[in-house]
Order: structure tokens, then sequence, then C-alpha cells
């Protein structure tokens, strides 16, 4: 069976083929296909002979053509395919502990894809306190207010993946145009109006806690309440552009998305252990010799043995807070993004079936 | 030597470890920091 004729069956089967006569302003054709291994749901503006899976590389299968709703709003690429691929390829080959056989890349490896996002306007009355800094309890009055705050209004996207390419410029939002989206990935929008206000609201929080912080230099953490309720302007829905690859190195899927606007990346790759491990025994070598070396001269250019003493316990000192420093800021990192976290923003999460 | 050596070991450690875990950081994954407040569209 041709990819042709199964549409037009599956069409027929589901009682809504219209064929060439289906005109509507508000629809357009996408064609469904299904990963073989993970299930994810691949939506496609064009047929295609081969897809992969969005979220595992593995491949995807033919569904179905079903009728998706055109938005109201969208950002065309910005970033060429070509400098897409490139900008990946130049982040990969810096990749030190990166197994270099591993990168596979063909020349149409770099997909597009249109992720859908709610968009509006938003003002929150806030009171908030200041928590364990200089004036700790202090209640400040504060009026938080954004204009074209956007949330991504797909579930099975991982959410800390869209916030990682983030943000676009709202100021280029043009007019849908289904035209654009050929050949490129996208997601019918599966977020209620309701939950999307709360998205944008926690959003909305977060981003003015981060900012009367930043200003204000504090430190420590404050505690925000809102002041009646959120008021939201027109609820836009629209489609901004991303690039991303899907690959498989030793049967783990890998993924790196870029913003299609601003060429933003984020992305896991696979990391060598032996590479990591001889690097690391490397550096600490050639440290070494070059800090005995030092100190033994510059030690040695001193004539009193007190003073060359002092010396010696003040390299070692030095060396003690530094790497007391270093560690610090290692596991504070190590805290910030868990491993499990990063991993599974590229997990298909299928929420339809939580609770059954 | 052996005194400069032994004095010198914390120091090669710190740098060691410094430079490694940097570059851990950025292999493996990339992009996960978040930005935010770069839009001028976007206001407090």
């Amino acid at each position: 069976m041709t990819p042709e004729s199964s549409i037009r069956d599956l069409f027929e089967e589901c009682g809504d083929f219209q064929g060439s006569e289906y005109k509507s302003d508000k629809y357009y054709d996408a064609y469904l296909y299904e990963c073989e291994e993970c299930g994810a749901q691949d939506l496609v503006y064009e047929n295609e002979e081969f897809s992969k899976c969005i979220y595992c590389g593995a491949n995807a299968i033919f569904k179905r053509v079903i009728r998706a709703e055109k938005l109201q709003y969208m950002i065309p690429f910005k970033v060429s395919r070509e400098e897409a691929e490139q900008k990946i390829r130049q982040k990969v080959r810096r990749s030190l502990f990166m197994p270099q056989e591993s990168w596979r890349v063909e020349s149409t490896g770099v997909k597009g894809i249109y992720i859908p996002y709610l968009i509006s306007d938003l003002k929150i009355d806030t009171e908030y306190v200041v928590l364990n800094d200089k004036a700790p309890g202090t209640v400040m009055h504060g009026i938080c207010e954004f204009e074209n705050l956007a949330v991504d209004a797909v579930t099975p996207l991982s959410d800390l993946f869209s916030e990682c390419i983030e943000p676009y410029d709202m100021s280029e939002l043009g007019e849908f145009d289904e035209r654009r989206l050929k050949g490129c990935y996208t997601y019918i929008p599966d977020v209620t109006i309701e939950n999307a206000k709360a998205m944008l609201k926690n959003e909305a929080l977060e981003l003015f806690e981060d900012g009367v912080r930043r200003e204000n230099r504090i430190k420590s953490k404050i505690q925000v309440e809102t002041r009646g309720e959120a008021k939201f302007g027109e609820m836009k829905f629209a489609v901004l552009p991303a690039w991303f690859i899907t690959y498989r190195y030793e049967g783990k899927p890998y993924t790196i998305f870029m913003n299609g606007q601003t060429g933003k990346m984020a992305g896991n790759i696979p990391f060598s252990k032996i590479r990591f491990i001889f690097f690391t025994v490397l550096t600490t070598v050639v440290a070494l010799i070059c800090s005995a070396l030092l100190a033994y001269f510059v030690g040695n250019s001193m004539n009193d043995d007190g003073l060359r003493d002092i010396f010696y316990m003040a390299i070692a000192l030095v060396g003690y807070v530094a790497l007391f420093i270093e560690l610090s800021e290692f596991l504070s990192w190590k805290s910030k993004f868990k491993n499990d976290e990063i991993e599974d923003a590229f997990v298909y999460r299928d929420n339809t079936k939580e609770g059954q | 030597m052996l005194v400069a050596f032994a004095m010198s070991v914390p120091l090669a450690a710190a740098v060691s470890f410094g430079v490694c875990t940097r570059l851990y950081r950025t292999s493996g994954r990339f992009g996960f920091e978040r930005t935010k407040f770069t839009s001028d569209k976007t206001r407090k």
C-alpha cells in the first residue's frame, strides 16, 4: 500500500475525507505518524516516505491524515536549515567528551518543527515578603505586568525543553500561514484555556520573583502572594519555530533543539566516560607538574627559610580554598540540574494514560 | 623539591577539578540554563 492510497483509505474509513473538494479556511491537512518504539504521535505537514520520531529518533509509521485547525499567529524561521545544521555541528565538534563515532548527521538530519504556544498579556497585583535577608519580613507591594507572555500549549513536550530555547521575540508575530509549515513537524495544541491561564500565571509570578530579586539585589527567597484575580488580555494561539535533530547511539535517544528565530540551542549528547577519565588524569598530571615547578623555583629564589615556609603554606592554603570553592560550585550545579530531569525532557509523555 | 610538590598538590587538584567540572557541565547536555528578561516586550 502506498502512502497516498493509505491516506485516502484511512480518510474514507474515518468518514472525514473530502479529498480535493475539502476546502476550508479554518483547517489544514496534516499527516499523523506513530513511532514504532515509544508510541509518540508526530504530526507532519507534508507526507514523508520516511519519518523519524521527534522524541526517540526511531522510525515512525504513517497512520492517517487529520484535520488540524489553523492557529492565529506564527513566527517564521529566521535561522535557515543550513545555518542550524552548521551551528549544531560546531557545537557537537567542540564537545570534548562526546564519542565522535556517535555523530552521524546526514544533510537531511535537521528538521523543522512549529510548536504551538498560547500568548497573552497579563497583570497581577501582588504583595511579596522578603525572607531571611537584611530586612526579613518586609511586606512590599508590586504590580506584575507582562506583554505577550507565552507558554507552550502541548503536553507531550516537556516544559523544560521549551523553556530552555525561549525566549522568542514576539514583535515578529505574523499571521498564520500553513504554507510555511511545509516539510515541518508540528503539534496540535492540547492545553485548555483554563490550564494555560494557570501556567501563564505561574510563569509570570516566577519571572516577577526573579526580577524583584535581581533588581533589589535580594539573595534570599521572597514569598509572592497575589491580591485579587490575575487579569488576562486576549488569548492568542501561535506556532513558534524550532529546529531539532534526534539520533540514537547505543540504543539511547539524543535530541538537540534550536530556537528557529534566535538560534538558541539546548540538547543532550552522548558522553564518553573513557575520554573524560583520560582528560582528567592528563589535566591533573600537567597541573601538578606546573604548580610544583612554580612553587619550587619561586620558593628557591627566597633566601629566608622562614619566608619560604610561609610561601609554601600560602600555596597550600590557596589550593584548599580554591578546591572548596570549586567543589561547592559543582555541587550546587549538580543539585540544580539533576540528570534525570534533563533526560526526561525528551521522553514522550502520554498524559492521556495518566490516571487510568 | 618534595616540600614544594606536597604543598602544591591542593592547588593542582583545584585547577584540575575546576577545569574538568567546567567541561563536564557543558558535555552530555547544554543550553539548559534558562534565559529570562531578554525581550523588550516583557517587563516587570
